[in-house]
């Protein structure tokens, strides 16, 4: 088993950094910095292709291997748990940033936007909760 | 809860990598349960105490906590 190749994070990475390109070409960004953006873009795609490529073109032992990291449990586990800790920070972060364009930069308009946001997300999280308790 | 698994593998003559193929983990996963890091599921202590042919608790120790 190749240490290296094995790694979840890798794909976690590459679906962050498509997010900050796609969110940095968006319409109202100003030009010069959606144009910065493009080697982001070419790096990222240069990285999916090499790594669907690679994956193909690795041993049959190697691919289970993958397919073995995705599904290991203390993987799961750390996922679970860095999603858990990242909500509860994200909480802080969004009441925090509520606070500060109301408050202090006088925005309500986006403030608002932001309150609606956490409590969807919240929702969300608590109806989710509700199902999988059903579930299990 | 304390585990066997470094002692019994080395018995053995087990790598590492050998038992990660074994119970369908990573070598990673191994690491962690012989340094004490991460306790394993039911079903892993399962397969890793039915890998060196022994029961749960033969390879797993549970200390209950005195109050």
């Amino acid at each position: 088993m190749n240490k290296g190749r094995v790694n979840p994070l890798f794909d976690d990475l590459l679906n962050t950094g498509l997010l900050v390109a796609i969110g940095l070409n968006s319409s109202f960004v100003p030009d010069w910095l959606s144009a910065c953006t493009i080697p982001l873009w070419l790096i990222i795609l240069a990285a999916l292709i090499f790594v669907r490529w690679k994956r193909k073109s690795l041993p049959r032992e190697e691919q289970q291997d993958l397919k073995r990291a995705e599904t290991d449990e203390r993987n799961l586990m750390i996922r679970e748990k860095a999603a858990w800790m990242w909500i509860r920070v994200e909480y802080w972060l969004m009441l925090g940033m509520f606070w500060a364009v109301g408050v202090i930069f006088h925005r309500s308009d986006i403030a608002y936007t932001i309150y609606w946001i956490s409590i969807i997300h919240w929702f969300g999280l608590v109806a989710a909760r509700w199902w999988l308790s059903r579930k299990y | 809860m304390t585990n066997r698994i470094a002692e019994l593998r080395k018995a053995r003559k087990i790598s590492q990598v050998e038992l990660a193929d074994g119970v369908d983990v990573t070598r990673q996963t191994i690491i962690s349960l012989e340094s004490g890091r991460y306790n394993a599921s039911l079903l892993l202590a399962h397969k890793i105490a039915r890998y060196f042919g022994l029961t749960i608790e033969e390879v797993f120790l549970f200390e209950e906590e005195t109050t």
